[in-house]
């Protein structure tokens, strides 16, 4: 959904992020909403500026959401709350699950299918009765085995699936979830979350109240849901709400995920991310069956959906890069793809940093000492590196950890033994150069350059396009087939000026796509071909530059007071320009508005085309009542009814069930964070048993009850402090307004443990300790947890030794865990111990 | 750069510690496979820098993938080709550190 159809919700939730202070520009349409008489609901561990202005705050521990939001579900269901007409209609409430499926209920806290010798799950038992479901083509789908080793995804083109619309068959996803969530009673909330079950009851309440034909409902969240070891499932606990309740692909419906960097979006669409290829395509694995184009499109193209276009956006993609070398005869130089081996994320390749392995590392745009888990270790890394190169516009924690960093202080490292070399290299800032940024939204935005950037500074854009050049030159005489990817390699943008700058805006028309034969710009993705006649750098930004001269981008043009309000005219969402994705389901099956007051678009049937107030995300011409031809064997867009939305689904249905993709179950369920000091009250399984964990000597988990470790910890960020810190500590103006780190306590704990106001206090964990001065306040709670206080504290993660204010890195404290689907670390849910007083007497040792 | 005394069959050693507990994934072990084989080519680089022939490189870099496989898979460990990369790097010792 856009940020400002926001205002058209009639019950906003923001859980996972304390949005109005660090997302104040999205917040201002939250606000627009409550003053149009929505019901605003912060469910938050802290009570901050967004619980201030919300209508109401539930607060609950940290780690325990899916617990809460699963409450919800059962409350939804139990109560008969939920949206029939729309849950029936457009998700897989009613399909069939294989006989053989077992959840947590009656599988002692896992779901079937689970093989303890390898910690992972086989999906067999998830799929819809008769059918190997594919998973929509997405990140997750390369860490599965799915694509190259299960079953026949053809056969989803035999016929639907199998469903019972009466909800009576034991094993539809209606009667499963059911069974899942029975347990998740307002009394077992209160006893996982904290959450007092009459608060808990007013949310789940006040969500149902707001949904339906006439009202919808969304959820806003930030990393405060991403970054657990059920981060995935978190996000997925919501999606079965708001399937529930039909506030998906409606005005004022849907689930924002607020995007907190610049362009963090962007740096996964064109992403900076290792298992993709740019646009959501699987990056090929060299485990699976991906030795030649063929084989690798053959099984990770879904028959069904429109993800059957695969092939196209691939091709393109292939000649994009690599231009007049990429030909049918060498697959289009598929070959020069580098091969995924194994999970080459961040938390890994910070352990693979300790081994030895990575002899070398670029930092742009980040600042690891600062940002990463267990910052202890990474400095520890980046002193086995041989070189560095960090680029940024202030020096930074990261830049020199030789010289200044916290082992160097604490006489745990020595500068003389530290071989790294290290390149600190100026960088731009946003002002000093033309470029984009995708945020929230997958709005993308146009700035232009309106300065030039001081002495050496250069763009990231600049610095990575002449290190091309000069990686090209080394390699220009190289008879090594592995050296191919980069002779192959196109790398010819315009130059411009003494400093020799790429044109941005040729990169972005190269995203855009292309026809070959003649370099006229594609308009839209689905003029792209698989054979070699269109070159497309990202098939989902075709139409941001869709002729010469016309950068959508660029465009400021909002609605007028009249509306419509969709203002398709300020900048380029993705995918073409559409604001709402899958706004088919703004319309009943039979083409109309649910309601009057919850338009968008519709079928008009005169024109015999979908229209309305959004780009369609549908085949404008398919009518609501096609239905598939199941004696053709359909496939592609033509398996999908009229009446399904989904369009990136197999079948076209939202899944509350996820029969494919996911490593850790195909329904969310309350696990305990990877470091809790409470027993998990719903399942023996204490955490999921898919959890990423890599115990090493200085990355050791806090064991369950070590009574060193008796309080939950989180972190967060601040208004004032932009992110890492670093350009907004290093500023007088910002730097004064959070000028040191401070740990909230509550005075409850602070008069347990003899703490004062502004006094100082350690915290550890087992990776390391810091010291930082106490901010003792009501705006963090106890909770009664299962009988028992549970004291909980919070500190903000961005401070460190640079700029004006300064003190202790938060994430020395945290370990290096990740997230069964993405492996995210865990930042907002572990534990620690507190203690009144100091390291050492003397200095601090941030 | 990690100096071992004998990292390579250390190495060795590692993954023969890891192959047998399968299809348990070893953790430790592979780690201590990992940082043997780094310092395996820390010396070979050293070597090679030095203007001596010393081993292949191409070979030790893909056997380092696939401990690296083995250490954080994605879906399932790859057994075979660890045995398979365990016997290149036998090969490999053989002639550094004979």
């Amino acid at each position: 959904m856009a940020l400002w159809d926001l205002a058209n919700s009639d019950c906003i939730v923001v859980m996972g992020s304390n949005m109005a202070e660090n997302h104040p520009v999205a917040f201002r349409f939250v606000v627009e909403a409550q003053r149009r008489g929505a019901t605003v609901i912060h469910v938050d561990p802290r009570f901050t500026r967004t619980s201030a202005l919300a209508d109401l705050h539930a607060p609950i521990r940290s780690g325990s959401d899916i617990a809460f939001l699963g409450g919800i579900i059962r409350h939804l269901i139990e109560n008969d709350l939920w949206f029939r007409d729309f849950a029936l209609a457009y998700t897989n409430i009613a399909h069939i699950i294989e006989d053989g499926y077992e959840g947590p209920e009656e599988n002692d806290g896992l779901f079937s299918g689970f093989d303890p010798e390898t910690g992972s799950y086989s999906h067999d038992t998830w799929q819809y009765a008769g059918k190997t479901v594919p998973s929509s083509v997405s990140e997750h789908r390369v860490q599965m085995q799915e694509s190259s080793k299960d079953g026949d995804f053809e056969s989803m083109t035999e016929g639907p699936p199998p469903t019972d619309p009466t909800l009576q068959h034991p094993n539809c996803v209606y009667q499963i979830l059911r069974r899942h969530y029975a347990r998740y009673t307002p009394e077992m909330v209160e006893r996982v979350t904290g959450c007092p079950q009459e608060v808990f009851l007013k949310v789940a309440d006040a969500l149902a109240r707001n949904s339906g034909r006439e009202r919808t409902g969304a959820f806003c969240y930030a990393v405060g849901w991403t970054h657990h070891s059920v981060g995935v499932q978190i996000i997925r606990a919501a999606t079965i709400i708001q399937g529930l309740l039909g506030n998906v692909g409606r005005p004022g419906g849907g689930i924002m995920a607020l995007r907190g960097h610049v362009s963090i979006q962007g740096s996964t669409d064109i992403p900076t991310l290792y298992n993709m290829l740019p646009t959501y395509l699987p990056q090929p694995n060299v485990f699976h069956d991906h030795a030649s184009l063929a084989d690798y499109l053959r099984v990770e193209t879904p028959p069904t959906g429109w993800w059957a276009n695969m092939p196209k956006y691939v091709v393109s993609l292939l000649k994009a890069w690599y231009g007049d070398a990429a030909t049918r005869a060498n697959d289009w130089c598929y070959p020069f793809l580098p091969k995924l081996t194994g999970d080459l994320s961040q938390e890994p390749m910070t352990l693979a940093m300790a081994s030895g392995v990575v002899r070398g590392q670029f930092i742009l745009g980040q600042n690891p000492l600062v940002g990463a888990v267990n910052a202890d270790f990474v400095e520890r890394g980046l002193g086995k590196l041989e070189w560095l190169v960090v680029r940024d516009f202030a020096m930074t924690e990261t830049a020199n950890f030789w010289q200044k960093g916290r082992l160097i202080e604490r006489g745990e490292l020595r500068t003389e033994d530290i071989d790294t070399e290290v390149f600190f290299l100026p960088a731009a800032m946003p002002g000093e150069k033309d470029g984009s940024v995708t945020n929230t939204s997958r709005l993308v935005q146009w700035h232009d350059k309106v300065c030039e950037a001081p002495g050496d500074s250069r763009s990231d854009l600049w610095f990575i396009y002449h290190l091309g050049k000069r990686l090209k030159q080394l390699y220009a005489d190289s008879r090594e087939i592995r050296d191919g990817p980069i002779q192959g390699l196109t790398w010819d943008y315009p130059e411009h000026g003494a400093q020799r700058e790429p044109e941005a805006e040729a990169v972005l028309r190269e995203i855009n796509g292309y026809r070959v034969a003649t370099g006229e710009q594609v308009p839209s993705y689905k003029e792209l071909k698989d054979d070699g006649s269109t070159a497309c750098g990202g098939w989902m930004y075709c139409g941001i530059y869709p002729k010469a001269g016309h950068n959508v981008a660029r465009s400021r043009v909002p609605d007028g007071p009249d509306g419509p309000g969709s203002h398709l005219g300020w900048a380029f969402a993705w995918p073409s320009n559409r604001r709402t994705l899958y706004n088919r389901a703004s319309a009943d099956p039979a083409g109309k508005p649910w309601s009057e007051a919850k338009k968008m678009i519709w079928w008009d049937e005169a024109k015999e085309s979908w229209t309305g107030l959004d780009v369609p995300d549908f085949v404008e011409t398919k009518r609501p009542d096609y239905r598939p031809d199941w004696s053709t064997r359909p496939h592609g867009m033509d398996a999908l009814g009229g009446d399904d939305p989904f369009i990136m689904e197999a079948d076209g249905k939202s899944q509350l069930f996820v029969p494919s993709g996911l490593r850790d179950g195909p329904l969310p369920t309350h696990y305990e964070p990877v470091e809790s000091p409470v027993r998990n009250p719903l399942y023996d399984r204490q955490i999921t048993p898919t959890a990423k964990i890599w115990e090493q000597e200085g990355n050791r988990l806090n064991p369950l009850g070590d009574p060193r470790f008796p309080y939950v910890f989180t972190t967060y960020r601040l208004t004032e402090l932009h992110c890492g810190g670093v350009p907004t500590r290093v500023m007088p103006h910002t730097a004064e307004l959070q000028p040191e780190a401070f740990v909230e306590v509550s005075p409850e704990l602070a008069g347990e443990l003899g703490i004062r106001h502004l006094g100082w206090t350690v915290l550890s964990s087992l990776r390391g300790e810091i010291e930082v001065r106490a901010m003792v306040t009501e705006r963090v709670r106890p909770f009664r947890i299962d009988g028992r206080a549970v004291h909980q504290v919070g500190m903000p993660w961005v401070f460190g030794r640079e700029g004006y204010a300064r003190g202790a890195v938060a994430n020395v404290l945290l370990a290096i865990t990740g997230d069964a689907n993405t492996s995210i670390h865990s930042t907002k849910a572990v534990t620690c111990g507190l203690r009144p007083g100091r390291l050492s007497a003397g200095r601090g040792q941030p | 750069m990690t100096t071992l005394p004998h990292p390579g069959h250390a190495a060795l050693a590692a993954l023969d510690a890891a192959l047998a507990r399968q299809p348990r994934q070893d953790g430790a072990a592979l780690e201590r496979a990992t940082t043997c084989l780094s310092a395996v080519r820390d010396g070979m680089i050293a070597e090679m820098r030095a203007g001596r022939a010393y081993g292949d490189l191409t070979k030790l870099n893909a056997v380092i993938s696939v401990v690296l496989a083995g250490r954080f898979p994605l879906g399932e460990i790859p057994w075979d080709e660890l045995r398979r990369a365990r016997g290149w790097l036998a090969d490999l010792v053989e002639r550094v550190e004979p």
